[in-house]
């Protein structure tokens, strides 16, 4: 898929975990892991924006597009 | 290059389809031509002769051996039937006296006669006291088979034609109670055959069983709320492709049947039209099937969809 997600970049830069994150943004860590990993087909966007204020980015930082 | 299906433009189609094919089975089974009428003939041949030699001493109850004449049925007969194909044989005898057959029936073993059963095809039969242009009927004579029938003349001299009745010999035998054609063959023959289809009869009711199985296991799944999953869709695709491919698999194995016994065969045997009335129950219920695939298989993606939305 053209659309990357870079969260992990962003956890890493944030030095969160997953098990951190999962928690502060309310799902649950078999979602976010699925987010993580690009096997997400949609993501919410009240899921977007917990993420973005956990991590203190934009959706842009984390949602990338990448023509293939 | 990417070829993709699409089932959703195809459902409506194949629903058409069926719609068309069952309206046109309706009005060529009530189809009596108008026109269609008796002929004229010259019929300078013997009646059939349905008594058995001995045919006054025959006693009352004693219809078993009536039926020994003109192929009407076989005495003992043995074998195994299929949709399309089986075995029958027994003691037969159209020139032997109810005597001979009441004491030599079980031991005599030339007036055994094995054949191939071909339920799928029969003869032009007419059982009217009238001839039309098409008009067959069989009968046997010495142990030979005949299709009597109305064979068109040209007169000399002028042009009109004269239509005769005319007994023509025929290899096939015919089960005139059951109306379908008999192959004969020789006992190793028909013993060979009937291995072959017991193999196949075991197979395919294997493969009935299987389906049966994995129905059950469907609404199984159901009960427990499992129901957009690979397995069931499987299931449901397996059940409406088998469904819907039996009639033409039939049509086909009885078309082999054709070209293997082609010597046999002459423009006097036409397919049952049986063949084509049992085809559209199991295709109807096929598409139903089809269209239950159709909605698990949209229901699954939509889950999925659902499964992976964050």
């Amino acid at each position: 898929m053209p659309i990357i997600v870079n969260l992990d970049v962003m956890m890493a830069k944030r030095k969160m975990s997953l098990t951190e994150l999962s928690e502060r943004v309310g799902i649950t860590m078999a979602n976010l892991s699925i987010l993580k990993t690009g096997k997400a087909k949609a993501v919410r966007l009240e899921t977007l924006e917990a993420i973005c204020r956990v991590l203190d980015c934009q959706p842009g930082d984390i949602l990338e597009f990448v023509n293939e | 290059m990417k070829i993709t299906s699409r089932p959703n433009f195809w459902i409506p189609i194949t629903i058409g389809m069926y719609l068309t094919a069952a309206t046109a089975l309706y009005l060529i089974n009530n189809y009596t031509p108008a026109g269609q009428s008796s002929v004229e003939v010259v019929d300078h041949l013997k009646p059939f002769d349905n008594l058995i030699p001995d045919k006054a001493s025959l006693q009352e109850g004693s219809s078993y051996y009536s039926y020994s004449k003109n192929a009407m049925a076989y005495h003992s007969s043995s074998g195994i039937q299929t949709g399309f194909i089986g075995t029958t044989g027994g003691f037969n005898c159209d020139t032997c006296s109810i005597k001979w057959i009441a004491t030599h029936s079980d031991t005599d073993s030339r007036h055994r006669k094995y054949y191939i059963t071909l339920p799928l095809w029969k003869i032009k039969n007419t059982t009217s006291i009238f001839w039309y242009t098409d008009s067959v009927k069989f009968h046997t004579e010495n142990d030979q088979n005949y299709l009597r029938k109305v064979v068109t003349a040209q007169n000399k001299g002028n042009k009109h034609q004269t239509n005769y009745v005319a007994d023509v010999p025929v290899k096939f035998a015919y089960d005139q109670t059951n109306q379908y054609l008999l192959i004969p063959v020789t006992k190793t023959t028909k013993n060979n055959i009937e291995i072959v289809l017991r193999i196949f009869g075991f197979a395919l009711l294997a493969y009935l069983a299987y389906l049966i199985i994995s129905f059950l296991n469907f609404i199984v799944d159901l009960s427990k709320g499992l129901a957009f999953t690979d397995k069931n869709i499987a299931r449901l695709k397996l059940i409406a492709i088998t469904l819907i491919l039996y009639p033409f698999a039939l049509f086909l194995l009885n078309q082999l049947m054709r070209v293997v016994f082609y010597n046999y065969f002459t423009s006097d045997v036409i397919m049952n039209k049986s063949v084509w009335q049992n085809s559209l129950e199991p295709i109807g219920i096929g598409l139903v099937f089809f269209l239950l695939y159709r909605a698990f298989a949209q229901g699954k993606s939509l889950k999925d969809e659902h499964d992976l939305t964050v």
